[in-house]
């Protein structure tokens, strides 16, 4: 085959690139507009991680982390630090894990209380976008299997930072300011007094049932690598579960004690309380089957940490 | 592995690579492992089900050769030929007899339980059971020998461009492909990057487009009114084509890059002047498959009229039911045995009093012809895409509603599913590409040599416009669109 042929083949997909990179780099000109909102909280929290000298307990999860823990209370009955290192669990287990990776310090004590979403693995490649906007830090710690996902999301993401853009203009706050504003504590949860608002008492289109497909291989194999790895540093790995609305679960008790006794199973990591508990009364729940009330959160950080003393005795 | 993944993108360049690169004697190995590795990619577990109907029916039809009475040879084939359907059965009719089975028996009051199997359907299962059925068979009929190589036979079941939804290829013109020394050619690359591109159009700019309107109405019956069932019922005729044809063409074009030439799936069906003629367009391998190993089996149309409806109808049925274990495919081959029987005895009146038309009436019939077929044959999809059988009934019950004020119903219907403004006019731009595409092929030519003979600055912007518009519909689609190929349920 003639050398002019593979030039034109070369140029032609160079030619075809020219469009979508045009749209690329002027979505990344415009400023970070969702930093400080509850997916772009994150990078305030992985500052948080980075930041904060000594050990420190790092609870990981979805959404459901900063509306269901009390740092404070924690901090005080364990004597460290406790950081709400979740922000929405469609940003998938595996990109959080990456995320504190790297910031590890001996005697540290990893709290992984996943949603069943961030079980079953389902990733929103255009919020993931979304938390990491315009912060290479961020942009670092995603995991290369979702590259080929989130290219096809940029365009979802884009339309929106654009219409965020044409709607406000450039943000007027900083992103601490902007983080503080939508309720978040220093620590990460959100300690803006909540009640419930759900009209049925729970979310009608978030149900929930368990099945085989529940627990993803993946996240199973990234959450025992991650302990693996973690515990060689001298940190302490443990799993617990995020609240869900009982309400909103349409399985039966059976098969809640079969996925329960599956994930034990799987997951090489020392559990902290019964999976079962999780499913708590409506009336806890604020904006969503995740989002717990401030006498739901509080509930669940005694609960915690009455878990977290019994697996010490 | 998808054909529309980056995976793909990636899997076949290399293949193609080291293909023309080794040695003529070490190809067969290196397609059967990278055969074994895109069917594996779906689920390891299933190598265990493709090699053990890859052995039996290998052993059968050696057997057959060998056999010196013709009772021996009969008992082979039987061995190939049931072994082959028991696993086709077990997979993928197993549940759907007992479910029915149960359901008989608790109408008539017998107190039975659920007795149905936690088995997945493998991908690909039908097709090449099919290749491996016609091999056996086609052996014991002596239109072909037996393939001594294993390897290469193993080959034949398993060669990816068409392991897991067809062309369903014959062994008589495929295995001898394997042994031939293939030379890297220009053309058949060129070529083949077309039909791969054309394939890709197909599949992502149309067939996953119209899909999210297609899912909006079939999953929400009670929200949607019954011209939106219209526009979705005929958005679902050109997503299934483009789903099927495009996955076709991507098979035929990889397979080209390779040398092979596998056989055409798909001629411009929808050009097609009656439910006979639709079928001979329509999925030709399968189409051909059933014509040459059930309906002349059967006795053809070369027998008593009543035995040739018979034959007609009972193919039918049976095609049906090879798409899968439900009631709607059962109904949806059904409906076709019950046009093509009255197409016995309608089309040669018609067609002999057409040709005592002027050439302008004949023009009017034609298009008269062409639109009954194109609505039978969507009303047939209904059957195909509803989810259930009384999904399927409740459409064709709430239809004729649709008549009653049809372009302010258009207008709602459009609002319902969320296709309005530039959504509509990018959908109605790749269809319109489409039919001109599919006119030009039927009417003039080979749209790919076609454009091949065009000045260079004309070919390059064609190729550019259509490598953008997938581009960019791969890069804007809404996020979770389910990019999987309808025919790999089959």
């Amino acid at each position: 085959m003639k050398k002019s042929f593979f030039i034109k083949l070369i140029s032609f997909f160079l030619a075809l690139l020219i469009l979508p990179m045009g749209y690329f780099l002027a979505v990344q000109s415009l400023p970070a507009m969702l930093r400080g909102s509850l997916m772009g909280s994150i990078y305030v929290k992985q500052q948080l991680v980075e930041q904060t000298p000594g050990a420190r307990i790092i609870v990981i999860g979805g959404s459901s982390v900063p509306y269901s823990i009390e740092c404070e209370k924690v901090a005080q009955a364990a004597g460290m630090p406790c950081i709400a290192m979740g922000a929405t669990a469609y940003l998938g287990i595996e990109y959080y894990l990456n995320l504190v990776e790297d910031f590890l310090h001996e005697g540290d004590v990893v709290v992984l209380a996943p949603e069943f979403a961030m079980l079953k693995d389902s990733v929103s490649y255009s919020t993931t976008w979304m938390a990491v906007e315009n912060a290479p830090q961020l942009i670092k710690a995603i995991p290369l299997s979702y590259v080929p996902q989130m290219v096809k999301a940029y365009y979802t993401y884009g339309s929106k930072k654009i219409d965020l853009w044409r709607q406000k203009g450039t943000p007027t706050l900083t992103p601490e300011e902007e983080y503080t504003a939508a309720g978040f504590g220093p620590w990460g949860d959100i300690t803006l007094y909540r009640e419930p608002l759900l009209e049925s008492g729970y979310d009608k289109n978030n149900t929930l049932t368990l099945d085989e497909e529940s627990l993803s291989p993946k996240v199973v194999k990234n959450i025992n690598r991650f302990a693996e790895k973690a515990e060689k540093q001298g940190v302490t790995v443990l799993l617990t579960w995020a609240p869900f609305d009982s309400l909103a679960y349409q399985g039966s008790g059976e098969a809640l004690q079969e996925f329960a006794e599956h994930l034990y199973e799987e997951v090489h990591v020392p559990y902290v309380g019964d999976l079962q508990d999780c499913m708590l009364p409506a009336e806890l729940f604020y904006d969503s089957n995740n989002h717990l009330t401030s006498e739901g959160a509080q509930l669940r950080t005694q609960m915690l940490l009455r878990d977290l003393k019994a697996m010490h005795k | 592995m998808l054909f529309n993944s980056w995976q793909y993108a990636i899997f076949l360049p290399v293949v193609v690579g080291l293909y023309f690169c080794l040695p003529h004697r070490f190809r067969w190995g290196l397609l059967l492992v990278a055969s074994y590795y895109f069917y594996m990619s779906w689920n390891p577990k299933l190598v265990f089900l493709i090699l053990f109907t890859t052995i039996t029916s290998y052993v059968a039809a050696r057997k057959i050769e060998q056999a010196q009475s013709e009772t021996k040879r009969k008992a082979w084939l039987g061995a190939g030929v049931g072994l082959s359907l028991v696993c086709l059965f077990f997979f993928k009719y197993f549940n759907f007899v007992s479910e029915n089975i149960t359901a008989f028996l608790r109408a008539i009051s017998l107190p039975v339980g659920d007795f149905t199997l936690k088995v997945m359907l493998p991908v690909g299962i039908s097709f090449y059971t099919f290749q491996t059925l016609s091999y056996v068979i086609d052996v014991y009929r002596g239109t072909m020998k037996a393939e001594r190589h294993f390897g290469i036979y193993a080959l034949y079941v398993s060669f990816f461009p068409q392991l897991v939804a067809g062309p369903i290829e014959r062994a008589v013109t495929l295995l001898p492909q394997f042994h031939e020394q293939h030379k890297m050619n220009v053309a058949d690359m060129s070529y083949g990057c077309h039909q791969i591109a054309w394939g890709l159009f197909k599949k992502v700019a149309v067939a996953d487009i119209a899909a999210i309107y297609v899912n909006r109405v079939y999953g929400d019956l009670n929200g949607c009114g019954p011209m939106a069932y219209v526009i979705a019922t005929l958005l679902f005729a050109f997503q299934i084509y483009c789903d099927f044809s495009g996955y076709s063409d991507i098979a035929l074009g990889s397979a080209r890059m390779l040398g092979f030439r596998l056989m055409q799936n798909f001629n411009c069906p929808y050009f097609a002047t009656s439910i006979k003629e639709f079928w001979r367009r329509w999925h030709i391998s399968l189409s051909t498959w059933f014509q040459d190993y059930v309906y002349i089996p059967l006795g053809g149309s070369r027998c008593t009229k009543a035995r040739h409806l018979r034959n007609l109808f009972v193919t039918f049925l049976v095609s049906g039911l090879w798409h899968g274990a439900k009631w709607n495919f059962i109904v949806w081959g059904g409906l076709y045995g019950v046009f093509s029987v009255a197409e016995v005895f309608i089309l040669p009146k018609l067609e002999r009093w057409q040709k005592g038309l002027s050439p302008a009436k004949k023009r009017v019939t034609v298009f008269v012809r062409w639109a009954i077929s194109f609505g039978l044959v969507c009303l047939c999809w209904v059957f195909f895409r509803a989810d259930s059988l009384s999904d399927a009934l409740l459409i064709l019950r709430r239809l004729p509603w649709a008549a009653s004020a049809p372009l302010q119903g258009i207008a709602v219907a459009l609002q319902t599913i969320g296709l309005t403004g530039a959504n509509l006019m990018v959908l109605l731009f790749t269809l319109g590409l489409l039919i001109v595409h599919d006119a030009v092929q039927r009417f003039v030519g080979d749209p790919i040599v076609l454009l091949q003979k065009q000045h260079g600055v004309v070919r390059w912007a064609v190729r550019y416009v259509i490598c953008m518009i997938v581009l960019l519909t791969v890069l804007t689609a809404p996020e979770g669109v389910a990019v999987e190929f309808i025919y790999f349920q089959f």
